[in-house]
């Protein structure tokens, strides 16, 4: 019977319309059945409900308590230099100068660059484990690309150090300065391996797993009917991919695309690792650059000044703020695509 | 463009389970034919085994012939997309592109093989539109997404939609049992009226709408076609006593 599934699945839909017992039932007359209060019972859903509670405020209460600490821990920043912190472009503790504006493009060149690479490669990914692979090839494809998930950053980071940077200087810059993509204004002369691109593919690779798995549940999601609509409307199998599973996926992918950008913004140890960590504002990818996470990593322990560590924070604030705004952007845009899809 | 079907000696089987077990059966064009039996009969996939939807499906394992015309529609060098133009396909559930505007869904398929374009394709919307009985009531806003519509204008579309290819043959699995009585009316109305250009097999749960609208009646039980004749005869003198028996409600 397992091949007439959809057969079996009309029948239980049905079953309660045709069926003239089951509403005799429901209409015939008799006594109420009495109840009797249950106190044990009553408390106990008040006090469920109490708890529920409770722990929604603690979240609520916790993101608060962050961000209130993290204003105090800043606040010298901000009334040295107010607003124009976010803009300026110093950095130097011997002089007491400090500015966010390197870290915060550096961080957001990287992530958008990552998510850049990371979308298309997900999305391949999850197309061919939903309309593509065989059940065969499926279940070891699923386990290697949550595998990726699994792997301590750091580790992506020594990767990064021993095998990705060495590359990047010698082969993957030099190559793609060669293509037509090399004269976009992003791409500069290559030199150091340890570059914002090195640290972009790092971060690419970390975030594919969750885009191709939040967007592979996007495609599962689907109903079948749509795929076969198209296909017996004479669709090839990547036309009703396209149209019909792509076009009713694309709010799941774009939350997908969201939280994979929202986890390369966030990343620390691996960009540290591979990004240059030089203080420097700039839009070339072939150059050595600095993010917010790791300019607090490096340097928040070793900071010896009180406005030092003021402005490390103030960084973390903005990291925290921008994550926020980022996330809260990508959320209305996805519960306005559903809206109108609905 | 209407076109006959054959099926001969037609098995479908998922892994081990059978579900339709040697049909041999002519359908004649220009006319209706009712596919009707108890659920887990294999109606809906002996329907599917007539455009090939069962490509589809991993486990579904068809053999014996189809002919649409005179042509073997498994044999090799048929192109499963090019025969699902010629045999469109209305499903159960009203299944419009909800990405879509309603002229979209029309659109998509004639746009996707090359059949119409620029001002042909406005023309081709308002036709299937008007053979669909939905021209009058979507005319003013073809740009609104098609789920705005109601289910049973919904399930017009898609029978619209599916019309847009010029297909000779148009299945319909249970096309009226999602809709409420006055829309069912209206599918049933369009039936008829589409049965003048279109060769029509329509799968139904629905004993009346099967006298209703067909010409012919095939009755299907675990897998076998039992019984199949024109419609007046299979629902007032059934040769079989199965039939006689699920016509007349004994089970079912």
């Amino acid at each position: 019977m397992t091949g007439a599934t959809p057969e079996a699945a009309r029948t239980t839909s049905r079953g309660s319309v045709g069926e003239p017992e089951v509403t005799s039932k429901v209409l015939s007359p008799g006594s109420p059945p009495s109840r009797r209060f249950d106190l044990a019972r009553h408390l106990g859903e008040r006090w469920f409900r109490y708890a529920t509670g409770a722990m929604a405020l603690i979240v609520v209460g916790l993101v608060l308590l962050v961000l209130q600490q993290l204003w105090v821990g800043s606040r010298l920043a901000w009334s040295e230099w107010g607003l124009s912190f976010i803009t300026r472009t110093a950095w130097n503790p011997v002089t007491g100068e400090f500015g966010a504006l390197p870290f915060i493009v550096g961080t957001l060149l990287t992530s958008m660059m990552a998510l850049a690479i990371a979308l298309p490669v997900s999305l391949g990914i999850a197309i061919l484990l939903t309309e593509y692979a065989p059940r065969l090839l499926r279940d070891p494809l699923i386990f290697v690309v949550e595998l990726l998930a699994a792997v301590p950053s750091v580790v992506y980071g020594l990767w990064g150090i021993f095998v990705l940077a060495p590359l990047m200087q010698q082969r993957l810059m030099p190559a793609i300065a060669a293509t037509p993509l090399g004269r976009l204004p992003v791409f500069g002369e290559p030199g150091t391996g340890y570059t914002l691109f090195t640290a972009s593919l790092i971060l690419a690779i970390m975030i594919i797993p969750i885009i191709a798995s939040l967007s592979r549940e996007a495609l599962i999601s689907v109903p079948r009917d749509q795929k076969e609509a198209a296909l017996a409307l004479g669709a090839t199998r990547w036309e009703a991919t396209r149209f019909a599973v792509l076009a009713s996926a694309r709010a799941g992918i774009f939350s997908a695309a969201v939280l994979g950008l929202g986890r390369a913004l966030g990343e620390t140890m691996a960009t540290t690792m591979t990004i240059g960590n030089r203080v420097n504002l700039t839009f070339d990818y072939f150059e050595s650059g600095y993010s917010m996470t790791a300019i607090i990593t490096n340097e928040l322990r070793e900071a010896a000044s009180e406005i030092h560590i003021h402005s490390l924070v103030a960084i973390g604030l903005i990291l925290f703020i921008l994550s926020f705004v980022l996330n809260t952007i990508g959320r209305l845009i996805l519960m306005r695509t559903r809206m109108r899809g609905a | 463009m209407a076109e006959s079907m054959r099926t001969r000696a037609l098995k479908v089987s998922f892994g081990k389970n059978e579900a339709v077990r040697g049909v041999d059966m002519d359908i004649e064009p220009r006319s209706v034919t009712a596919i009707i039996g108890p659920s887990g009969c294999g109606k809906t996939t002996f329907l599917r085994a007539l455009n090939r939807m069962h490509d589809h499906t991993p486990a579904a394992r068809v053999s014996g012939s189809v002919f649409l015309g005179e042509e073997d529609i498994y044999a090799n060098g048929i192109n499963p997309v090019e025969l699902r133009t010629r045999v469109g396909m209305v499903f159960q559930r009203p299944n419009p592109f909800p990405t879509m505007s309603i002229r979209g869904n029309i659109t998509f398929a004639p746009k996707r093989h090359g059949l119409a374009r620029g001002r042909e394709l406005d023309e081709l919307v308002e036709r299937v539109l008007r053979q669909a009985a939905l021209w009058d009531e979507v005319k003013d806003r073809l740009d609104h997404s098609a789920t705005s519509l109601s289910g049973g204008q919904q399930q017009r579309l898609c029978i619209a939609r599916a019309l847009a290819v010029r297909p000779g043959v148009l299945l319909m699995d249970e096309p009226a049992s999602a809709l409420d009585p006055t829309a069912t009316q209206k599918i049933e109305e369009l039936i008829y009226e589409l049965k003048k250009e279109y060769t029509i097999v329509i799968v139904t749960h629905n004993m009346q709408q099967a006298a209703r609208v067909s010409d012919y009646t095939a009755f299907f039980y675990i897998g076998d076609l039992v019984e199949f004749g024109e419609t007046d005869a299979v629902f007032t003198n059934p040769r079989e006593e199965q039939t006689e028996a699920y016509i007349t409600g004994r089970f079912g």
